[in-house]
């Protein structure tokens, strides 16, 4: 997300130069004269925020109706003057923050940015939300990690990941040498599930063991593993340092494991988690990616016909996504 | 960028205290040519100019032509690797890094200069590039295909968010290889990539682009149809422009060129000199197109295994 201020007064410049530093979102900075221009070429994901403190009744008005008449546009108001009488009115013409010169000496956070943005989100389409039947086993650990408290039993969903060919790797690289290119393997393994809740919960030689917090509805993994398969080739050029295709399996599973914290997970047993190793480790050819049909259920319905069936393993039905070529 | 009295006074520090006047003259006279410092301070040539009043007027004059940044980056390679086969200890080189630092630029070590640190700003010429000189950019043209058909068909709201949800995907791509949207037109525009390995980074974009749209279209995108793209890479020569608009480069025209003529729709063309940049492994990712006018072409497009 890309903060963009339209402001020439210090105290403001001060407050959102302090940030950059701090946030991980760009802030970049315009004059308020710029506005209507500034909004043209702008990025639909930006949060404007507009200083006030120059700006005649008129000019306010003028700019407060630029500012929601751009439909999609996420903009906040800042007061240095604390001239604006009635700060709740911004909030019914479309504005996500109103800061006040209070609030820009006490100093400007990155949490403070993310509830703005998050206080008007970008419409997203219409969808029919999608009927599942859940088996009366499960117990969902729900959309998040808020409610997973460890020593309980939960429903989740395990993804099994690893690299391929290690045998051939280790001939090219050296086992010393294999590290450092698989350090850029697991900073995008962990960049890719974390957006879908996903957690790295255990460690394995060359791979890991990522857990999805399941809610019943839906499985935000699938999504996230079909964008590291489609994207594979990119990573394996730009990031992996490997300087060859970088060849990784995938598995998915729906199932229950008493939720321990990373780390303390040794002594564990639970047949899900045997289920999930097993298909990654014995089932699961290099460069695919696999679901169990528990998983199948809860896949987007728009990537369902991107799986084919693969056969059975251990009782279960498994599919397989087609590979980009 | 505008230069603060304190980065005014070290730059100033920094000459006074290592140099002598001539040397002022030609470091100057490496980013400004044919300047004259007589000239400029007004004194008559059969007298020397103190060295503080020529580096001050040197500083001045360098802030007043937009080349604090190249003069500072010029600074801390005399500094660390030398120049013209001697080497010069500076003072005030790491005082000089932290000022530019905090003004939002960082030391590009592969360019020698200083540019943006696009965490905190992104602009169009990274803020290192200078007014009418000429670079090697490596561009994506991206077109919307059918777009006046769909404008025609659907409510201004439907296509605007529609489009916006492109631009964001283009901007995410784009951004992470420090690329730089240079127009928007509405149903297409042209990114412009100079630092780093620009053509692995304009090819690996329109990859990226195409990817995130093939997902977009199918879980998210408004229309009936999926949203459309063509998308073409080139490299070459260019004069650089603040405005961008008034921009007059056959590179960008041969760009725009394959984009509109020899590209089909959801796939990319890559030019000859392009891929012959390219990493091996991207090389392998693109297959040979055959283009009317005897030009070499390479094409990517998404596959899938039947």
């Amino acid at each position: 997300m890309e903060i963009i201020v339209f402001s020439e007064t210090r105290s403001v410049l001060e407050a959102f130069n302090g940030l950059s530093g701090k946030a991980k979102c760009g802030v970049s900075f315009k004059k308020t004269a710029d506005l209507k221009k500034g909004l043209k070429s702008i990025d639909p994901d930006s949060l404007v925020y507009l200083d006030v403190s120059r700006m005649d009744d008129a000019a306010l008005k003028k700019a407060l109706r630029l500012l929601s008449g751009n439909s999609g546009l996420r903009y906040a108001i800042v007061d240095p003057k604390n001239a604006i009488k009635d700060a709740g009115a911004l909030f019914h013409g479309g504005a996500s923050d109103y800061l006040c010169r209070e609030t820009l000496q006490g100093g400007l956070t990155e949490k403070r940015v993310r509830c703005a943005a998050a206080f008007r989100k970008r419409e997203a389409p219409d969808r029919e939300p999608e009927k599942k039947e859940m088996p009366s086993t499960y117990k969902p650990s729900g959309r998040d990690w808020k409610e997973i408290s460890p020593g309980h039993e939960y429903t989740f969903c395990f993804m099994f990941i690893e690299l391929d060919n290690l045998k051939e790797s280790k001939k090219n690289f050296g086992d010393a040498n294999l590290r450092n290119p698989i350090e850029p393997f697991l900073r995008h393994l962990e960049r890719s599930v974390n957006p879908a809740g996903g957690k790295v919960w255990m460690w394995t030689e060359y791979g890991a063991i990522v857990l999805f917090p399941f809610d019943g509805r839906g499985c935000d993994a699938v999504l996230a593993c079909f964008k590291m398969m489609l994207g594979r080739k990119v990573f394996s050029i730009e990031e992996s340092g490997f300087n060859a295709m970088v060849s990784y399996r995938i598995a998915l599973h729906i199932g229950n494991t008493v939720y321990r914290v990373k780390g303390e997970t040794g002594t564990l047993v639970a047949d899900s988690l045997n289920s999930i190793f097993h298909l990654g480790q014995k089932f699961a050819l290099p460069g695919h990616f696999y679901l169990t049909g528990e998983v199948f259920a809860f896949a987007p319905k728009a990537l369902r016909d991107f799986f084919v069936p693969a056969g059975s393993y251990e009782g279960r039905e498994i599919l397989r996504m087609r590979l980009s070529l | 960028m505008r230069i603060n009295v304190r980065l005014r006074d070290l730059l100033v520090q920094a000459l006074v205290e290592s140099m002598t006047v001539d040397k002022m003259v030609m470091l100057a006279q490496r980013v400004i040519p044919y300047y004259n410092l007589y000239e400029r301070t007004g004194f008559p040539v059969n007298m020397s100019i103190p060295n503080r009043d020529a580096a001050r007027q040197i500083i001045d004059d360098i802030h007043d032509n937009r080349l604090v940044l190249q003069f500072a980056g010029l600074l801390v390679i005399m500094h660390t690797e030398g120049l013209a086969g001697r080497r010069y200890v500076l003072p005030h080189v790491r005082e000089i890094m932290a000022e530019i630092h905090g003004a939002g630029f960082v030391f590009d070590w592969e360019f020698q200069t200083f540019v943006e640190d696009s965490r905190i700003r992104r602009t169009r010429n990274w803020g290192a590039l200078v007014e009418g000189q000429e670079y090697v950019f490596s561009f994506l043209s991206l077109d919307i295909v059918g777009s006046t058909a769909l404008v025609r068909e659907y409510p201004e709201e439907t296509i605007k968010a529609t489009y916006g949800d492109l631009r964001g995907i283009v901007q995410r791509s784009i951004e992470r290889r420090e690329g730089r949207l240079w127009s928007w037109e509405g149903d297409g525009g042209l990114v412009a990539f100079y630092f780093g390995k620009k053509f692995n980074a304009a090819t690996l974009s329109a990859v990226d682009i195409l990817h995130d749209l093939f997902l977009y279209n199918r879980l998210e995108c408004r229309l009936k149809i999926p949203l459309s793209v063509r998308l073409a890479v080139h490299g070459g020569p260019c004069e650089f422009r603040h405005n961008t608009e008034d921009i007059v480069s056959d590179t960008i025209n041969r760009t725009l060129e394959i984009e509109s003529e020899h590209t089909m729709p959801d796939s990319i063309a890559v030019s000859n000199v392009v891929y012959l940049a390219l990493e091996p492994l991207l090389q392998e990712m693109l297959y040979p197109l055959s283009a009317g006018d005897r030009s070499i072409l390479h094409g990517y497009e998404l596959r899938w295994e039947e």
